[in-house]
C-alpha cells in the first residue's frame, strides 16, 4: 500500500475549531461568542494581508470575526512555501481567507470571487494584448512573476513558452529582505517605469500595484489560451479550513452569504480584479464563455 | 531529452522535492504494488545473497591518515579514531578503519548515551568526534553542542548563533543543517541565514562569521563544507528564487571570501578558463552557461549544489555536482542548459574548473546530479583506473576518471525505464520518449520517480569488500496534471505526482554494490525509503538507519541483519564511528524527521511544529554575536517518549 493513509493520517488532526462549531445551526451561534476566529495570513504580501491589517483578507476576516461574534486573531506566516502545511494543517490557525477552490488537502466555502491572471501594459503603448499568438510579444520585454518552488510556473509563463517567446523574459521574485515592501509590485512598476514593456501578473497582485500608477497602465483580464486549452487562467477563491472543520467551514459560508455585497466592496477598494466565477477548475475548461467583466 | 531541445508541449513542472512532498500530502495517490508491472533484468533486486567474502587487509587498524598515498603502496583510505568531515574521508568513503565491532558482536551494542538537540525537523547532518569531543549541528536555529565524551550524556557548551531573521515563523525555506567540518581548531559551518560560522573547537566562541548569501532573495545554506588546503569550501541552496547556484571558497583563518564559482553564467563567472578541457564533445565551447539559453534565462539559472563536495589529495581536485534549473518550465528554456545537472572537477585553491560533464542536458524529470562523487581507485580491466563513483537520481551509476571526466561505466544499479541507457561516447542518455511529461497529458510509471533511485543520503565503499553501500528508493511515479496549486497568494495549476512503490512493493531499499561487476550485490527490502546515509568499517560491518526508527547494523560480505536498535524517531543522516576516550569503538547517529521525509513515517517526529514550542527563532543579536550556554547535561536515561527534540544516539559494546 502506498503512501496516501499514513500520510493523511499524519496530517489530520482533531478540529481546533470545535468550540466554534460546538453547538447549534442558525443565526449567530452562541458558542462563538467570545472564542476567537484563528486566521493563517502572510505579515507582508498586500493586496492580500500584511500585519498592518491593510489587506483585503484582513478587512473580510474582520467582517467575519464581527458577524461570528468572534475574537479576531492571527498567526502571521509567510507565504513563500509549505504556508498550508506550516499553518493551517500544523493547526496554528483555523482558517485560510483565501484559497483557490479545488485545492486538494483541504476543506472550502463555496467560492466567493475569482480573479484571473491579467496582462499589464503601458496605457500610451499601441501593442495591445489580444492573445498570446500576438506577434508583437516575440520582442516585447516580458515580465512574469518567479513564483518559486523549484520550476514552478504560471500559467501565462506556459503559454509564452509553448510558443517560444523566450527570449526577453525578466523574471521578479515574489518576495524579498524583511522590511522590503511590496516586492510582489515591482513587476508593475517595471512596466509604468518602462524597464519592460509587459507583464503577466496574477491578478490581485497587477491590480492593486498597477493603482498607484492610476491612467498610466492598463490591466486587462486574461481568461483562456485558446491554444491550451489545459491550461486555467481563472482561479476561483474560496476560504481554506481543515478537511475535518467542515462544521465550520459551513458557519463561515454563512457569514460570507450574509455579507456578499460588503465583501464585493472590499475586493474592489483593494484593487482587485475580479471575473465571474465558474465552476472550481478541477480539469481544463476549454469551454469558458463570455466576456469576463472586469472590475477594479 | 536531446541537446535540440524538448517537444513544444510545455511542462509546468512541480517534479521537485518538497513540492513533491506536498503534493503527496495534499493528493496522494495511493498505487498498488501490482500497478508496477515490470521488472528488470538489469536491476537485479536479489535479496541478501553470499558473496566472496575478502578479508579486510592485515593491520588495517593500525592505519593512520585519511590520504591515499602517492604512486607505490596507496595507504587506505579510511577513518581512525576521529570522524572530521561529512564524508569521513576527504575522498567521501565514509569508511573507518576500527575494527571493534565485528559481525560477531554487533548483535551486541548498546546505546551509551543519547543526548537531546533541542531542535524539531529533519537532523540531516552527522555529528563530528575529534578527541574527546563530539560536536552536534542542530536544524535551525543552527546550534553547535559540544559533548564531552568523557561524561557521557554531559554537553561542555552548546554555540547559539541566532540566525537572523524568522520572526513569526517567516522563513522562506527548508530548516535542515547537513553537519560541520573542523579543521586547525576549528568547528565550521554553515547557518540557514546565509553565513558561514567558525567556531574555536575548545572554548565554544565565534572566531568569525561571513555572510555570503541572502535568504530573501532565495539563496540559503544548509549544506556541509568541506576543508581543503584552508580554504572552507560549500555549495549552496534555493534555486527556485531564480537564484544562481555557485559554490565558494573562504579562507579557514578569516573567512574571507576567495572564490566563486557559479553553475551558470559567462565562463568568467563559472571560472571556465584554460585549462578547461571537458571530456565530451558535447560540454565543449565557449559560455556555454550562457548560450545554452534562451535570451538571459541563465539568470534564474538555478543548479545549486547543496549536497556533498569529495577531495582526491593526490589531483588536488574537487568534485561535486549541481541541481536542475530551479525555474520556469523546461519549454520556457530549450537548449542543454549548462551547467545544471553536471558534475565538475575544480581546483580547490582557486575554484578553476578542469572539467565538467552533463549528465542529463535539458532534464524534466528532476534528475539533478549533487550526490556524492566518491573518489576511489578501481581495478577496471586489470588496470588501476583513479574514479570517481556517482550514484545518481536517475538509476544509472557514472564512474569517470577523475582526472579526464572520461565516462567509463554508467550501469543501472536501479529500475530506470527513463532511459534506456548512457552513451559512453557521447555521455548523453537514450531517453525514451513515453517518459517525458508533457503539460496535459498523464505520463504513467516513469521510474524512478522524482525522489530519484538514490538521493543525496551518503553512500559509503569499502576497500575491503569494493562494494559500496547506500540507502535507496524503490519508487515509481505517475505524472498528472491540472491540479490547483497555491505559493505565495499566486494559485496556478500544475501537476501531482502519484508516487508508489516499484517493483517488490517495498518504497525503499539498502544496496551493495559492486562497481567493477556493475551490478548488485545484495540489496535489502525497507518498506520506508531510506533517507539516511550509511558507514562501513575494517571491521566488516556496514550501519545505516531507516525512516521507521530503526539503527541497523549488517554484514558488510552477506547483508545479513546483526542489530537493529529501536529508535524513538526515524533517522536522515548518516551515522559515524570514531574512538571514546576508552579507545574502544563507539558509533553514533541522530534522529529526527521533518514534513517530507517524515511524510513518509506518520509525520514528522518528534511532532508539531518546527517553529515555536522553544524552537522559535528570535531575532538576530547585531553584528553575529552569539550566545554560548555551558554546561547543560541530560542524564544518560531512556529518551522520553514521545520524543520533543532530535537525538544524537551513541552505541558501544558491552
Amino acid at each position: 500500500m502506498a503512501c496516501s493513509k499514513r500520510i493523511l493520517l499524519g496530517l489530520a488532526g482533531a478540529a481546533l475549531a470545535a468550540t466554534l462549531t460546538a453547538a447549534v445551526a442558525g443565526e449567530s451561534d452562541p458558542a462563538v461568542a467570545g472564542s476567537a476566529l484563528v486566521i493563517c495570513a502572510d505579515p507582508a504580501n498586500l493586496p492580500y494581508s500584511n500585519e498592518a491589517r491593510e489587506g483585503f483578507e484582513n478587512k473580510i476576516a474582520a467582517l467575519l470575526a464581527d458577524d461570528l461574534h468572534a475574537e479576531l486573531k492571527y498567526f502571521w506566516f509567510a507565504e513563500h512555501k509549505t504556508f498550508l502545511r506550516r499553518t493551517l494543517l500544523d493547526k496554528r490557525c483555523d482558517a485560510v481567507v483565501s484559497v483557490p477552490a479545488g485545492l486538494p488537502g483541504i476543506a472550502a466555502t463555496k467560492p466567493y470571487f475569482a480573479s484571473s491572471y491579467v496582462v499589464v501594459t503601458r496605457a500610451g503603448d499601441e501593442r495591445r494584448f489580444t492573445s498570446f499568438d500576438d506577434p508583437w510579444l516575440r520582442d516585447a520585454r516580458i515580465g512574469l512573476q518567479l513564483v518559486g518552488n523549484e520550476g514552478a510556473t504560471t500559467p501565462p509563463a506556459v503559454a509564452l513558452s509553448s510558443r517560444g517567446f523566450n527570449q526577453h523574459i525578466t523574471a521578479f521574485p515574489m518576495w524579498s529582505e524583511d522590511g522590503d515592501k511590496n516586492p510582489q509590485g515591482r513587476i508593475v512598476d517595471a512596466v509604468a517605469d518602462g524597464s519592460i514593456d509587459v507583464a503577466f501578473v496574477w491578478g490581485p497582485f497587477g491590480g492593486y500595484f498597477a493603482k498607484a500608477h492610476d491612467a498610466a497602465l492598463r490591466v486587462e483580464p486574461i481568461t483562456s489560451d485558446p491554444q491550451r486549452p489545459d491550461l486555467a487562467f481563472v482561479f476561483p477563491m474560496a476560504i481554506g479550513v481543515r478537511k475535518t472543520d467542515t462544521a465550520f467551514r459551513d458557519r463561515l459560508q454563512e457569514a460570507l452569504d450574509r455579507h456578499s455585497a460588503e465583501i464585493a466592496t472590499i475586493l474592489r477598494d483593494n484593487g482587485v480584479p475580479t471575473v465571474a466565477v465558474e465552476a472550481p477548475p478541477s480539469t481544463a475548461d476549454a469551454s469558458q464563455q463570455g466576456a469576463p467583466e472586469l472590475t477594479r | 531529452m536531446t541537446a535540440s531541445g524538448s517537444n513544444p508541449v510545455a511542462y509546468t513542472t512541480s517534479s521537485r522535492r518538497r513540492r513533491i512532498a506536498l503534493g503527496m500530502l495534499l493528493a496522494c495517490v495511493a498505487l498498488p504494488s501490482s500497478a508496477w508491472a515490470e521488472n528488470s533484468d538489469a536491476a537485479e533486486q536479489t535479496d541478501i545473497q553470499s558473496t566472496a567474502a575478502t578479508t579486510p587487509p592485515a593491520g588495517a587498524a593500525s592505519v593512520q591518515a585519511a590520504v591515499a598515498a602517492p604512486q607505490g603502496a596507496a595507504a587506505p583510505v579510511q577513518t581512525t579514531a576521529d570522524w572530521t568531515t561529512a564524508g569521513g574521508t576527504p575522498q567521501g568513503t565514509r569508511f573507518s578503519a576500527l575494527t571493534d565491532i565485528t559481525p560477531a558482536n554487533a548483535g551486541t551494542l548498546v546505546e551509551e548515551f543519547a543526548y537531546p538537540t533541542g531542535t524539531k525537523g529533519s537532523h540531516q547532518g552527522s555529528p563530528l568526534v575529534v578527541g574527546k569531543v563530539m560536536y552536534v549541528v542542530t536544524p535551525f536555529p543552527n546550534k553547535l553542542i559540544a559533548l564531552d565524551l568523557t561524561h557521557p550524556g554531559k554537553a561542555l557548551w552548546t554555540f547559539n548563533p541566532q540566525p537572523a531573521g524568522y520572526a513569526r515563523g517567516l522563513t522562506c525555506c527548508d530548516i535542515v543543517n547537513r553537519g560541520a567540518a573542523y579543521a586547525d581548531g576549528l568547528v565550521v559551518y554553515t547557518l540557514l541565514d546565509g553565513n558561514v560560522v567558525a567556531v574555536n573547537a575548545l572554548t565554544g566562541t565565534q572566531v568569525w562569521r561571513t555572510k555570503v548569501a541572502e535568504p530573501w532573495n532565495g539563496e540559503t545554506l544548509n549544506t556541509a563544507p568541506i576543508i581543503v588546503n584552508g580554504k572552507v569550501i560549500f555549495g549552496s541552496s534555493g534555486s527556485e528564487m531564480g537564484v544562481r547556484g555557485s559554490v565558494r571558497a573562504l579562507d579557514l583563518k578569516t573567512g574571507k571570501l576567495l572564490w566563486q564559482a557559479y553553475a551558470t553564467g559567462p565562463d568568467s563567472e563559472v571560472l571556465i578558463g584554460a585549462n578547461f578541457h571537458p571530456y565530451f564533445a558535447k560540454d565543449r565551447g565557449a559560455n556555454l552557461g550562457v548560450s545554452t539559453w534562451p535570451g538571459t534565462l541563465w539568470k534564474q539559472g538555478g543548479g545549486t549544489s547543496w549536497a556533498w563536495i569529495t577531495y582526491d589529495p593526490e589531483l588536488n581536485l574537487i568534485f561535486y555536482g549541481t541541481s536542475q534549473p530551479g525555474t520556469f518550465n523546461p519549454d520556457m528554456r530549450p537548449g542543454e542548459n549548462k551547467w545544471a545537472a553536471s558534475i565538475f572537477a575544480r581546483n580547490p585553491d582557486t575554484g578553476k574548473a578542469v572539467w565538467a560533464y552533463q549528465l542529463v542536458p535539458h532534464d524534466n524529470w528532476d534528475y539533478d546530479a549533487v550526490n556524492e562523487d566518491t573518489v576511489v581507485d578501481l581495478q577496471i580491466g586489470g588496470v588501476t583506473r583513479k574514479v570517481i563513483v556517482h550514484f545518481n537520481k536517475n538509476g544509472f551509476v557514472y564512474i569517470l576518471d577523475r582526472a579526464t571526466g572520461q565516462l567509463i561505466s554508467a550501469n543501472p544499479f536501479s529500475f530506470a525505464n527513463w532511459a534506456t541507457g548512457i552513451d559512453l561516447k557521447t555521455g548523453l542518455p537514450q531517453v525514451v520518449a513515453a517518459k517525458d511529461t508533457h503539460q496535459g497529458v498523464v505520463t504513467q510509471n516513469i521510474c524512478p520517480s522524482a525522489f530519484g533511485a538514490k538521493d543525496w543520503e551518503y553512500s559509503t565503499f569499502s576497500p575491503s569488500t569494493k562494494l559500496f553501500y547506500f540507502g535507496a528508493f524503490n519508487m515509481c511515479m505517475n505524472y498528472e496534471p491540472l491540479k490547483v496549486e497555491y505559493i505565495a497568494g499566486t494559485p496556478f495549476t500544475g501537476a501531482s505526482l502519484g508516487m508508489g512503490p516499484g517493483a517488490g512493493g517495498n518504497m525503499g531499499e539498502f544496496v551493495a554494490f559492486d562497481p567493477i561487476k556493475g551490478k548488485r550485490a545484495w540489496s535489502i527490502k525497507e518498506p520506508l525509503p531510506v533517507f539516511g546515509g550509511a558507514l562501513a568499517t575494517a571491521g566488516n560491518v556496514v550501519f545505516y538507519g531507516t525512516l521507521d526508527k530503526q539503527f541497523k547494523a549488517v554484514d558488510a560480505n552477506t547483508g545479513k541483519l546483526l542489530l537493529s536498535k529501536q529508535l524513538e524517531c526515524g533517522v536522515a543522516s548518516a551515522p559515524i564511528t570514531f574512538k571514546g576516550p576508552d579507545g574502544k569503538q563507539r558509533v553514533a547517529i541522530t534522529t529526527g524527521l521533518g514534513f517530507i521525509n517524515g511524510g513518509f513515517a506518520g509525520g514528522p517526529c518528534p511532532a508539531g511544529s518546527t517553529f515555536g514550542d522553544g524552537s522559535e527563532a528570535q531575532s538576530a543579536l547585531p553584528q553575529g554575536q552569539a550566545a554560548v550556554n555551558f554546561g547543560a547535561s541530560h542524564p544518560a536515561a531512556a529518551v522520553a517518549a514521545p520524543a520533543t527534540s532530535g537525538y544524537v544516539h551513541v552505541y558501544k559494546l558491552p
